[in-house]
């Protein structure tokens, strides 16, 4: 039990206080607007399909009859992470927690727990944390394939490229071909070597067949249209994402690089009609709203609609701040530079996000941020980061040079 | 079975190093497939030892085991990429007041369906239907998960009934509201708050605990499940004031009392004379004789009012309360057919004693702040004065400026004790059948 006051919520400061005190005194003014529903039939919440699944409800509930099922309890905590990651629903990184916990605080869980828990912990940007669970279980398991491939991972987050290249010299022993040539072309990309990356993944897809399944279809199309498009060739990026849609899956990391590309290419009709039901992902929602923002002139009711958008998008990224959620850090970037321009928390947020994940497209948030907060310093770090790396990429050189003034 | 070379291995089972290009890659790739066309899948012989693993994986893509291990490590890559956006977030916000403790709690929608579920038809929507045909549930959780003490001394806070709900920006909410009441504030307030802990370790819940232009925040999570707050103790002149007001609120809204305060009051601007009643010949001796009336009722009240407040006596509410509509029912026959005429006082102070126990349960449920006990005991009477006082200080002259009419003894002197008379006798009637 700890005390609590003003300054001393959690040592995290007077702002993230007052983030906190606005969080819920907003959230609950009163329950200014807390209301009873006219109708039973009223929708007050529409859950995400890992919910809906009746399947899913049975295992949980056949779980809670033999909550001690090592494999049941991982299998079914794993299919919680790929949700959180495809629908980018943070909350569904707690529910896997949960479903392990009669592993999860143990000193030395399973290793498999401790995979999970490096998931959770590497979603969360808490990347040290992650990677000592993997090296915990390398440690036991020298030989574990997705300890050895996870590390790769955590090292390009942070931007630490020769890191993960010595991490893949570990593991590709463990990966299949394919797997491995994709791995690679992940680290080449971070490099002088983009050209090789995108020859890899040119071939990864040409060599796709009828045996190939959807779901590396998809990814190994979505991993091309981004490079091409960190090599300025976007044409043939918006070829790959148009041969992604007929697909039928979603991935809200793959709507949101597409948005980008659109957004860099003056097409910000096309990321308003593509995402104006997205409203509810932060970061889905941060490009609507810039796209908003281009398009200028609106009707009263977009006008109206952007602005409760917006609000509640300011409101979410406050929440996040307040609980000391990094993860927020992108998306709470890019909002301050584009949505709400603000120097002063660009600036605060992109120096915050700089310091835990490395990444291109956070490069070049971390650039428009320090050009618009006028923090030479930041982008220099930028700057000193991709000559050391040799890193090439259209879209951060672009923001370089509108940072700097060039055409 | 074969031994699968593995990719970057030699024949002599070394490991090559990094930048060996994609063409390398490839002539192993293909003497990999090749050495496992007669096998298991590569990648069930290389994660076999990992059951937990294999199970996922065998579900993730149960007709193509080839695409697995690309598949995993699109997740070990995305992982640190989840663009993830709706947290767990509940939001608790207690108002501290000097005599009452109340909060406003926040819970997901989403979060009640994965910790007690909600969707009754598992159709993927919540509706207010369904919401309320699991309210029992809902509120028992929400009991079962929060706990508060002032100073070590544990606290109830009562639900109230209703539910209502709110789209905040992470989505639909239930709000609950609590309150506390007859506790004023000790030095400390210990809330442990356990909400959804169990069902999602990430859950935060945010709370603020406001007492006047005070605010304190800090966040529950699954290690810090109890928080203390330092509370401020109200100032002896502060606790005055405000069981001031409360007094002069009791009094306003205490129409019982009030009723039989006036019932007494009619005939003070009259005298009786061979059986009848006449107007007072001036406003003096009408002054007096109201001001004998009030300060014998004040005088009795407070009396029984400390003695209940310091708890040296008690009298139940099932029976102080029909008492005191007698009281006002006996007032009334006074009236109606005069048998005391000269001493209304002594009415007035035989039952305020009465009415003094009926004040003394409104102070049981406002709560008498422990280190202000005398000073809100004060305040508390003397706003029920100030009370008085205001009525009779629109009541008098009106009363005193129509004495003369020929009317007043039968219209408003009778016909106002009938009118209170009958009202009595259902307040009696109410009170002591519980109706």
């Amino acid at each position: 039990m700890w005390d609590a006051n003003l300054t001393t919520v959690r040592g995290r400061g007077f702002l993230r206080g007052v983030l906190l005190a606005a969080a819920v005194l907003n959230s609950c003014s009163a329950g200014a607007a807390a209301y009873t529903p006219s109708s039973d039939d009223e929708v007050l919440e529409r859950l995400p399909a890992g919910l809906r699944s009746s399947q899913w409800r049975q295992d949980r509930a056949a779980l809670a009859d033999d909550p001690e099922n090592l494999s049941d309890s991982v299998s079914m905590a794993r299919s919680y992470l790929e949700t959180a990651r495809t629908e980018g629903d943070s909350r569904f990184l707690g529910y896997a927690q949960s479903i392990l916990a009669p592993w999860w605080n143990q000193s030395s869980p399973p290793v498999d727990v401790r995979m999970i828990r490096a998931e959770v912990f590497a979603s969360a940007f808490e990347f040290d944390r992650a990677m000592a669970e993997m090296e915990a279980v390398l440690a036991s398991e020298p030989a574990h394939g997705p300890a050895l491939a996870g590390r790769i991972e955590v090292f390009l987050a942070r931007g630490d490229v020769d890191g993960a290249r010595r991490a893949f010299d570990l593991a590709k022993t463990t990966m299949t071909p394919r797997a491995a040539v994709w791995v690679l072309s992940r680290c080449d990309r971070v490099s002088p070597r983009l050209p090789e990356a995108v020859a890899s993944a040119e071939r990864l897809v040409s060599e796709m067949g009828s045996e190939t399944g959807v779901g590396e279809r998809y990814t190994m199309l979505a991993w091309l249209a981004e490079l091409q498009m960190q090599q300025g060739r976007w044409n043939e990026a918006s070829a790959r994402f148009a041969a992604l849609r007929p697909l039928g899956k979603r991935d809200v990391r793959v709507l949101a690089l597409e948005a980008d590309g659109l957004l860099d290419h003056g097409r910000p009709e096309d990321v308003v009609e593509r995402l104006k039901g997205e409203t509810a992902h932060d970061g889905l929602a941060v490009r609507l709203l810039d796209a908003w923002m281009r398009r200028g002139k609106v009707d009263e009711a977009e006008a109206a609609r952007r602005d409760d958008v917006r609000r509640q998008v300011e409101k979410r990224l406050s929440d996040r701040r307040a609980r000391g959620d990094a993860s927020a850090l992108p998306e709470e970037v890019r909002y301050w530079v584009r949505v709400q321009p603000d120097g002063t928390k660009a600036v605060a947020c992109a120096e915050e996000l700089w310091s835990v994940r490395r990444t291109l497209e956070d490069a070049r948030r971390v650039v428009e941020a320090a050009r618009l907060g006028n923090h030479a310093a930041l982008q220099k770090a930028v700057t000193d980061w991709m000559t050391r790396l040799g890193v090439q990429d259209a879209r951060l050189e672009a923001a370089l040079r509108r940072s700097e003034g060039r055409p | 079975m074969k031994r699968t070379r593995y990719l970057g291995e030699d024949n002599h089972g070394r490991h090559g190093t990094h930048g060996k290009g994609i063409e390398e890659l490839e002539a192993l790739r293909d003497a990999t497939e090749k050495a496992d066309q007669d096998s298991l899948p590569l990648f069930f012989r290389v994660f076999r030892a990992v059951p937990g693993w294999t199970a996922f994986l065998r579900r993730l893509s149960p007709a193509g085991v080839g695409v697995v291990p690309l598949a995993l490590m699109v997740m070990l890559a995305m992982g640190p990429a989840v663009m993830a956006h709706k947290s767990s977030d509940s939001y608790l916000r207690v108002t501290v007041g000097d005599a009452r403790l109340a909060g406003v709690w926040h819970l997901a929608l989403h979060d009640l369906e994965f910790a007690i579920g909600i969707d009754g038809n598992e159709n993927g929507e919540i509706t207010w239907g369904e919401l309320k045909a699991r309210k029992d549930a809902v509120l028992d959780y929400a009991r079962s998960r929060l706990d508060l003490e002032w100073d070590g001394q544990r606290l109830e806070p009562a639900f109230e009934a209703e539910l209502q709900v709110e789209q905040l920006a992470n989505g639909g909410y239930v709000v609950l509201r609590w309150g506390v009441e007859g506790s004023g504030p000790g030095q400390a307030l210990t809330v442990q708050n356990r909400v959804f802990f169990d069902s999602n370790p990430l859950h935060r819940g945010l709370i603020v605990v406001e007492q006047g232009a005070r605010v304190q925040q800090a966040i529950f999570n699954p290690r810090e499940t109890q928080l203390r707050f330092d509370l401020e103790q109200p100032s002896a002149w502060r606790a005055f004031l405000s069981f001031t007001k409360e007094g002069i609120h009791h009094i306003w809204l205490g129409y019982d009392h009030v009723l039989f305060l006036l019932v007494l009051l009619l005939p003070a601007v009259l005298r009786r004379e061979a059986a009848r009643w006449v107007p007072a010949e001036g406003f003096r001796p009408a002054f007096w004789n109201v001001i004998r009336i009030v300060t014998a009722f004040t005088i009795a009240h407070s009396i029984t009012l400390s003695l209940a407040a310091l708890g040296w006596v008690r009298l139940p509410s099932r029976v102080v309360e029909p008492l005191i509509a007698l009281s006002i029912l006996i007032a009334a026959l006074n009236n109606l057919r005069p048998r005391v005429t000269s001493g209304s006082w002594g009415i007035a102070f035989g039952f305020g004693l009465i009415h003094g126990f009926g004040f003394a349960s409104v102070l049981a449920d406002l709560g008498l702040p422990r280190g202000n006990l005398i000073q809100a005991l004060v305040g508390f009477n003397l706003g029920v004065e100030l009370g008085q006082l205001a009525i009779v200080s629109v009541f008098l002259p009106l009363v005193y400026g129509v004495r003369r009419w020929a009317g007043y003894p039968a219209w408003i002197l009778r016909g106002g004790s009938g009118l209170a008379a009958l009202a009595a006798l259902n307040w009696v009637w109410q009170r002591m059948s519980g109706a």
